[in-house]
């Protein structure tokens, strides 16, 4: 018998270094894909010109090179990165408000954040600009909720779920202001679209100066493990733990705000993958959070990289990668909730 | 005795003048819009008092065609007055533009209708179908202009000339713009054929690519192909560096200056064969840039036919022949700096 | 000669938003031990027991954890003597029994440390005292009533904790599991762990508690041995009804009057 539980353990502990073989696969098919047209073997035939194993017309392999690392390999970046963001985002959240219903943007995070970067394309043209706005804007739109929730003197989660619903709607509200001041002609599509999310504009400027912050976000939330464990069970139990609830949850969402926000900033608005992806990650390697959180990054890069393959090589049109993930998340999720063990129903 | 012999017969004749007189003065005629209403108008002399809350400076480059410039009632939207030195055309046209105020704002164009009401239009410009009806509920007099694709603009212009009782005047525009494009076609064939040079219309910051319709139709009748292809019916396409690598187009155009520059600098378009030749250019702006919905369809054909075939047309002047347009269709007159600078999409 | 308290209440007072809960409460608890309190709704019994584990702070008075104040004690190292037991309920996520009773191990871990082989040994081991390891596996959700509580107790062992604070500990149990559960709860008191408990039943009391505290109203009516306090007059003071204590052989025991006919 504890032969068998040992077994499920060393099965669950092989299930995240196989997730990191499949992300790793995930980046080699989503960088042999494309609209360019550019077969399995030419690539070889590039990788050995490269390392001097064999000769190739220059200009090409400028072009390859070009395209392989100028853009698509910081969009591949750019989806990994995003997708690992909301997923543990989503999963930390899940812990600290012990609802399998919520998702980063329950503080108001992606609505404050979405606000800060219409505005910074409604004042100039520098993505330096855009970027830091959704950042402030989302760190705002939470500092807003978790203000109000004490305000109230609650500190109780109820409230702060409710106070998050309030900042998100301000901040929505002040996004339409936006899209009313907006150049119709030349600015006010520029916010529609990259709202409803894209990664078309990825560059790799961009997405190195976003690594670390939001790999420093990710790598926040992931110190808190255990504590997130305990605080799933309830904060009573958890503080006689000797957890120090208020300073652990201040630390989860921060690092969860810092993430989210800056995902905005790469990507705009993708929706659902914050949802969605905790639950297929508990599916396949249960809800302890040292596993779960790591789960949830590593399968929210993959999903994110091949939906993000399929919205730029489906149709000469970019598909919204917000639409996308919704579309394919739905479905996802419905399959999942009915195969998940719900403790909570 | 013969003054009150003809006392009779002149009285009737009287009566029958003054009737014919009143009858024609209160002759009501229709006109059937681009959305299929039957709209009936006063006479076009008495209209005095126009509103174009809808989509109003590309409304206004339509009405400024017909002289009727003077007669707008209501002003234009804060992102033109927040950006007065772009939006300069619009002004010289009707000064009084300036100081009237605007009765509606994008990106919807839903008009106050109380401020619409003080101001008194004799007849309302609209576009959206969901305006049409609020200002058809009001009691407004409304005359619908629906623009889908570049035919809608000399649809427009031939729907305005009978609005205004203007015929010659949209014959002229309709046998200048045929010209023009007469004049392109035989130019291209003179020449032995070679591949059409490809050309795309861009927003650089969001690699969106608006205004197909009409941008489409204008590289496809300046000689050119437009990329990517097969996406006729999609009014904005968001595309990538790859699908740009992909169609890889001879010509880019695109927003302004600036953005030609930082095309330029952008390392993910550096292999496209337009950044590589330098041939990123800004769309030149008069009223309306000049790949929107506006009668500056006509020199924007040749604007982009010498981009496309700088060759093929370098005897074309083109400062002159915007020079004559501006003069010929609206009356404005501009210096060969100024229109230099329209067209290098300045400011 | 009585043992060392390794829990103290010393005339601790409590207020909340102008309301005065606790008032000059007295309570301790020594190893080997099993304290009930008792009290109707509001009476501060849950109060009490949050301010032995330092979730309050009383306004006056103090408490005292082997001899030294709360306040002094960290957290961590609180965690490790006094263990919190809550009755059971609704839990979110399929957490197994062996990874709540791991949870245990928290206070012990390091910042980044991941529980290691050791740990799960005490756990299991914690498991085995209860006899229950073989649940270990299974979704803590499916237990029984009965057997979430063992697994939470279980937890509180794998902290290493030698005193429990428990609130109303068979709520939600059935008749069988709630009997069992108070002989757990004596005999693990008779090899040397300290319990206080709230609860609503005084048979439950005069059962398995060495003494039992009477709050009423904030205030401490009575305490001492179950048999001497839980008297008729106690519980028409605590709870407005009408009681017989009977003195059975074996123990008291509290018999409700018959109810009076309806005129």
């Amino acid at each position: 018998m504890s032969s068998r539980r040992d077994g499920s353990d060393r099965q669950l502990a092989l299930l995240l270094p196989a997730l990191a073989a499949t992300l790793a696969l995930a980046v080699l098919l989503s960088l042999s894909s494309g609209r360019y047209p550019l077969p399995p073997l030419e690539v070889l035939q590039y990788l050995a010109a490269t390392v001097g194993a064999a000769g190739m017309d220059e200009s090409r392999q400028a072009l390859i090179g070009n395209l392989l690392w100028d853009i698509r390999a910081p969009r591949i970046a750019a989806a990994l990165l995003v997708g690992a963001a909301l997923s543990t985002s989503g999963a930390a959240y899940q812990a600290v408000f012990m609802n399998p219903l919520v998702s980063p943007g329950l503080l108001g995070v992606l609505a404050g954040a979405s606000f800060g970067a219409a505005l910074g394309l409604l004042l100039s043209k520098s993505w330096l600009l855009v970027q830091l706005l959704a950042f402030a804007g989302g760190v705002g739109a939470v500092a807003l909720a978790l203000v109000l929730a004490r305000v109230q003197q609650d500190r109780s989660l109820l409230m702060l779920i409710l106070t998050g619903i309030i900042s998100a709607a301000f901040f929505t509200a002040l996004l339409s202001i936006v899209k009313f001041l907006a150049d119709p002609i030349n600015q006010l599509p520029t916010i529609v679209h990259w709202l409803m999310g894209s990664l078309a504009q990825t560059d790799g400027a961009v997405v190195a100066r976003m690594a670390a912050p939001i790999l420093a976000g990710i790598a926040i939330m992931l110190v808190w493990c255990k504590q997130l464990d305990a605080l799933a069970m309830g904060e009573d139990e958890a503080r006689a733990l000797g957890v120090d609830v208020p300073r652990v949850r201040g630390w989860v969402i921060f690092g969860a705000t810092l993430s989210s926000a800056l995902t905005v900033a790469l990507a705009g608005m993708v929706g659902w993958i914050g949802l969605v992806v905790p639950h297929v990650a508990r599916l396949l390697v249960g809800p302890q959070s040292h596993r779960l959180l790591p789960a949830s990054a590593l399968l929210g890069g993959v999903f994110l990289i091949l939906v993000d393959t399929g919205a730029r090589t489906l149709h000469s049109a970019e598909l919204p990668l917000g639409v996308l993930t919704e579309l394919i998340g739905i479905p996802v999720f419905v399959i999942v909730l009915r195969n998940a063990q719900k403790a909570w129903a | 005795m013969p003054a009150r012999a003809f006392a009779r017969p002149l009285l009737a004749l009287l009566l029958l003048c003054l009737a014919g007189a009143a009858a024609a003065a209160g002759e009501a005629r229709t006109v059937t819009d681009m959305a299929g209403r039957t709209v009936a108008l006063p006479p076009a002399g008495q209209i005095r008092r126009i509103a174009t809350p809808d989509g109003t400076p590309g409304v206004n480059a339509f009405v400024f065609l017909f002289g009727k410039g003077g007669a707008l009632v209501n002003g234009l939207p804060n992102f033109i007055r927040s950006q007065p030195a772009r939006w300069r055309l619009q002004t010289l046209a009707a000064p009084q533009l300036a100081e009237l105020p605007a009765v509606s704002e994008p990106p919807g164009w839903a008009a106050n209708l109380e401020t619409l009401l003080s101001l008194r239009p004799d007849l309302v410009f609209a576009v959206e179908a969901g305006n049409i009806r609020a200002l058809e509920s009001k009691g407004f007099r409304t005359v619908a202009v629906t623009w889908r694709n570049a035919e809608s603009i000399r649809a427009s212009v031939e729907l305005m000339g009978k609005v205004f009782d203007q015929p010659a005047r949209a014959r002229d525009y309709g046998a200048y713009l045929d010209a023009v494009l007469a004049y392109i076609d035989k130019r291209l064939r003179a020449s032995p054929a070679k591949p059409r040079p490809k050309a795309v219309y861009l927003r650089l910051e969001s690699l969106t690519s608006p205004m197909r319709p009409t941008a489409g139709w204008l590289i496809e009748h300046a000689g050119g192909m437009p990329v990517p292809e097969k996406t006729a019916g999609i009014d904005t396409l968001q595309l990538s560096p790859e699908q740009l690598l992909a169609d890889n187009p001879d010509v880019i155009v695109v927003w302004s200056r600036e953005e030609a520059e930082k095309a330029y600098r952008d390392p993910r378009l550096r292999r496209l064969a337009a950044v590589k030749q330098r041939r990123v250019f800004p769309i030149p702006r008069g009223f309306m840039p000049w790949t929107h919905y506006t009668p500056e369809l006509a020199p924007s054909l040749l604007w982009m036919a010498r981009t496309l075939y700088p060759d093929r047309f370098a005897d074309l002047d083109l400062v002159r022949e915007t020079i004559r347009f501006y003069e010929r269709f609206y009356g404005v007159t501009l210096s060969a700096d100024e229109a230099r600078e329209l067209l290098d999409g300045a400011p | 000669m009585t043992p060392a308290p390794g829990i103290e209440a010393r005339a601790v007072a409590f207020a909340y938003g102008g309301r005065r809960i606790l008032e000059d409460v007295s309570l301790s608890l020594a190893a080997g031990e099993v304290v009930s309190l008792l009290g109707p709704n509001g009476a501060g019994k849950s109060t009490l027991l949050r301010l032995l584990l330092g979730m309050l702070r009383p306004d006056a008075g103090e408490i005292l954890l082997e001899g030294r104040p709360l306040s002094a004690v960290p957290l961590r190292e609180r965690a490790g003597i006094v263990a919190y037991v809550p009755q059971i309920h609704q839990v979110t996520f399929p957490f197994r029994a062996e990874d709540v009773v791991l949870m245990g191990r928290l206070p012990r871990k390091s910042l980044l440390a991941a529980y290691d082989a050791e740990d799960r040994r005490l756990a299991r081991e914690a498991l085995r005292r209860l006899s229950i390891e073989h649940l270990a596996g299974s979704p803590y959700h499916r237990l029984s009533g009965g057997e979430r509580q063992l697994v939470l107790i279980a937890r509180a062992l794998a902290q290493g904790a030698r005193y429990f604070v428990m609130d109303e500990p068979v709520g939600g149990l059935d008749f069988g599991n709630q009997i069992r559960l108070l002989d757990r709860i004596r005999r693990m008191a008779d090899e040397g762990f300290g319990f206080v408990k709230s609860t609503h039943f005084p048979d439950h009391a005069l059962h398995v508690s060495d003494r039992a505290l009477l709050l009423h109203d904030g205030k401490l009516c009575a305490s001492g041995a179950p048999a001497a306090v839980i008297t008729a007059e106690n519980i028409r003071r605590l709870y407005g009804v009408e009681v017989d204590v009977l003195n059975l052989p074996r123990r008291p025991v509290v018999l409700p009057k018959q109810a009076a006919a309806i005129d």
